[in-house]
């Protein structure tokens, strides 16, 4: 952008924004350039400078928001919506220069319908502070990520995440009631009131997990649920993976946990020597059974006659009790997966008579580079099937940029591809943004049609958050 | 920039970490990404690889309250403000900080204030205090001395009718914890701090001191003697000796029903780990406390008296978004127990009114 227009638009932008919620200070623009995608950190690690945005905008309404992409639309700069920066698949990387628009000035609690059970809020808010807000109120909103005091509530929707206890209480796209959406021409869309609905297609689905790519959603509607009574925890160790999937299918047929999680042989091991101190082999699972004491008691009663007519060993409550406690551990620096190593987290979803098929097409395609170590568990269960949460693992992976950058893409499209061809999608719950919109393609085939004339309907000047999602 | 070890590991720990972005102070205030640590370690990294210019963070790793919201509740036991105040003496020793930072510093420096007069003279203005050679001392500080007297005066009132015998340290010199914000660890504010001890040492019957400002409780309670600065003193806050009086029934409240929250400052509730003596003065004189969800151990700074020095207009944003914690509680007052927290708060003009608590116990012991 040359100078004469950068100033135009600042200009403009900030008789939308107001002057202090534009920044041109190159901190403010590298602190965007980094999110939790594996490849802007690999460029900040080997002093590169990632790509960065030209401008980057506070909006702090909907109104301003709108003007915002009106003004945008108008030059034909891209436009890169950014919540908590947390995102694991670079989809708020500003990869084309342009305007940044850092929704966290948008944090505001609209309404709280106790009544109806629903709180609206401005998609800025950390996730965190919106579920205080609830549990100061005696609810909550029962989304508990790992990444829940990172992120914001926006960023949760435009990826469609999903917390630990989905298998009960579903992914965000379940939790969210309804979602507006701004648009480039300025316009605000409205999804329909309520979820469920015979009045066309729900425009909801549309919004959601479309990463910023149609429009920056700035308020949504989400459900608020009354805290259990209790919550029970109990660890079991399978003969093995194939028989913890059979169980948790056959769980969800008779009761409704909140969490089921098996790992594979290689995660049992670690997950085994921290419950019984030394190893065995097998497959652990860990469930949670959650709700009124009673209710809890006989579905605990069907959880062990079904875990036990598989051959599963009965390790107790403790293991889940730690974890519960403790789940938000594994994320701290020392605990994470971080640097010198490469690593990815390919969650997939695949139905039950699948996913063996899935799981070692996956473990092949990935170890079959040279210091790939791959591991698995399988959590958010549903009738039909499950998400298998896998990593790949590189410890020693090439000092050079370039070289990491061709490896890193080239252990991605292996190991997705070998999801895709046996069944599973691109993503389950982190989202595409520009780590795997090339692999959209190649899921959807013609199909991508919709996608695409999507985008060209709602953002015909290609505004919106350019190179992600694969649109 | 030449970093310490610990900082340097620090910076490699937060640089690509968000796990505390849900708690800092300034960030949810302002919604800027640059407000997290993260962004100020990623920010480091850079300028230790050399793609940055140390210039380009001089405001950024201003732009902090120091609060400790984020070491708090790091898992792993990372401490940001250790990097951020490291970094900061050393844009100030380069002649790289912002304008606002090294005008408020000269002023800090010249008078051992950030109030344009010396803490002496702030003190002076309120009349003379006759050394007594009493048991116990009672540190006012420049920042009480100017923004909150009736805060030390309702102190000295209970200190008076629970049959306390005190002197206030007439010197009222700095303890040098606002010039560790502005410089960290350096000789020169270790200096500030020892001449401190020294003259607080030359009130040789002084069992106790009792200190007003948390800030300043803290420098002497941990950072003088980890730069091994002697005090003869036993150092008090002004909350813990307050519910102690009131404990050992030297000072009895009448009891007055009210609803009320009440403010943790950062220093007093998680550098001093102290949040249970003001509570427990607030039920002893009948009030019911209704907890703010950031309270105790996770309170939220409302910015504190450095970073109110030059840039007045974020702590409007952080005092007002504290304001709004607190009457979402349904609280009749928001109670205070520090001075910087008070000034702070002062500055909203929505919300519940802001009381202090020595103020109240004093109106309510006979």
């Amino acid at each position: 952008m040359n100078d004469y227009m950068l100033r135009q638009i600042c200009f403009e932008l900030e008789d939308a924004v107001g002057r202090e919620n534009l920044s041109l200070r190159l901190s403010d623009k590298i602190s965007h350039s980094v999110d939790n995608f594996w490849l802007p950190r690999m460029y900040a690690d080997r002093g590169l400078v990632p790509p960065l945005p030209d401008i980057v905008v506070y909006p702090g309404s909907t109104e301003e928001v709108s003007k915002v992409l009106v003004i945008a639309n108008y030059y034909k700069v891209p436009v890169y919506p950014w919540g908590g920066g947390a995102g694991s698949q670079g989809g708020a990387l500003p990869l084309k220069g342009g305007i940044l628009l850092d929704t966290k000035r948008m944090n505001r609690v609209l309404d709280f319908d106790e009544e109806s059970m629903m709180v609206t809020a401005q998609t800025g808010i950390i996730y965190s502070q919106l579920e205080y807000y609830a549990n100061e109120r005696g609810y909550s909103l029962m989304h508990y990520p790992s990444s829940i005091n990172c992120s914001t509530l926006g960023g949760f929707l435009a990826h469609n995440g999903i917390g630990v206890l989905s298998t009960k209480y579903g992914k965000i796209d379940d939790q969210c009631i309804n979602v507006n959406l701004v648009i480039p021409n300025g316009k605000v869309l409205h999804s329909a009131p309520v979820p469920k609905h015979s009045s066309g297609p729900d425009l909801k689905h549309m919004f959601l997990g479309s990463e910023g790519t149609l429009g920056v959603m700035t308020e949504a509607t989400m459900k608020l649920y009354r805290k259990p009574e209790c919550r029970r925890f109990r660890a079991f160790l399978f003969p093995d993976v194939a028989s913890g999937f059979k169980a948790g299918r056959d769980m969800l047929q008779v009761i409704r946990p909140s969490v089921i999680r098996l790992y594979d042989e290689e995660e049992t091991k670690t997950q085994i020597k921290k419950v019984l101190g030394f190893a065995k082999p097998g497959a652990f699972m860990n469930v949670a059974i959650e709700g009124m004491t009673d209710m809890v008691d006989v579905e605990e009663k069907h959880m062990l006659e079904i875990c036990r007519s598989y051959g599963a060993e009965d390790l107790g409550s403790d293991y889940g009790e730690k974890w519960w406690d403790s789940r938000l551990t594994f994320y701290f620096p020392d605990k994470a997966l971080d640097f010198p190593l490469m690593f990815g987290t390919m969650d997939t979803i695949v139905r039950y008579r699948d996913i063996d098929k899935v799981y070692w097409a996956m473990k092949k395609a990935t170890e079959a580079f040279e210091g790939v170590r791959f591991i698995a568990h399988f959590s958010h269960w549903y009738e039909w099937g499950c998400t298998m949460y896998d990593r790949f693992i590189m410890e020693d992976p090439p000092q050079d940029p370039d070289e990491a950058f061709r490896l890193h893409n080239r252990i991605w499209n292996a190991g997705v591809r070998a999801a895709i061809s046996c069944g599973g999608v691109v993503n389950d719950h982190h989202g595409v943004g520009t780590k795997l919109g090339r692999l959209m393609k190649e899921q959807y085939g013609d199909s991508m049609i919709v996608f695409e004339s999507l985008k060209k309907a709602l953002d015909p000047n290609g505004i919106m958050n350019p190179y992600k999602m694969g649109v | 920039m030449l970093l310490s070890k610990e900082s340097l590991h620090t910076v490699a720990a937060c640089r690509f970490c968000t796990m505390c972005r849900h708690l800092c102070p300034l960030g949810l205030a302002l919604g800027k990404e640059l407000n997290n640590p993260r962004a100020k370690a990623l920010l480091m990294e850079m300028v230790q690889k050399r793609s940055l210019d140390e210039a380009e963070t001089a405001a950024d790793m201003f732009e902090c309250c120091l609060c400790g919201a984020c070491s708090a509740n790091c898992e792993t036991g990372y401490e940001p403000p250790v990097f951020i105040r490291e970094a900061r003496g050393q844009l100030i020793g380069d002649g790289l900080a912002p304008e606002n930072v090294t005008r408020a510093l000269d002023g800090l420096l010249e008078h051992g204030t950030l109030y344009g007069m010396t803490g002496e003279d702030a003190l002076a203005q309120h009349g003379r205090f006759e050394k007594k050679d009493a048991p116990v001392l009672l540190y006012v500080g420049g920042l009480a001395a100017v923004k909150a007297w009736p805060m030390v005066q309702a102190f000295m009132s209970l200190l008076g009718k629970a049959g306390i015998e005190f002197d206030v340290f007439a010197e009222n010199v700095s303890t040098g914890s606002a010039e560790y914000d502005f410089l960290g660890d350096l000789k020169d504010v270790r200096d500030i701090a020892a001449a401190c001890a020294d003259k607080l040492n030359a009130y040789e019957k002084a069992e106790t001191v009792i200190v007003l400002n948390p800030s300043d409780a803290r420098m002497m309670r941990q950072q003088f003697s980890d730069w091994g600065i002697g005090l003869r003193a036993d150092v008090r806050t002004a909350t813990a000796f307050a519910a102690e009086l009131v404990a050992d029934g030297k000072l009895v409240p009448e009891k007055q029903t009210r609803t009320v929250t009440l403010h943790d400052p950062a220093r007093l509730a998680r550098d001093l780990q102290e949040t249970e003596p003001a509570r427990t003065v607030l039920v002893a004189m009948g009030y019911t406390v209704k907890e703010m969800w950031q309270s105790k151990k996770l309170t939220r700074c409302t910015g504190g008296e450095v970073l109110a020095s030059y840039a007045p207009e974020i702590i409007r944003k952080t005092a007002a978004a504290r304001m709004e914690d607190a009457a979402g509680t349904g609280a009749q007052a928001l109670v205070c127990v520090c001075p910087a927290c008070e000034a702070d708060l002062s500055v909203c003009t929505d919300g519940i009114p802001v009381e202090d608590l020595f103020v109240l116990l004093d109106r309510q012991c006979a």
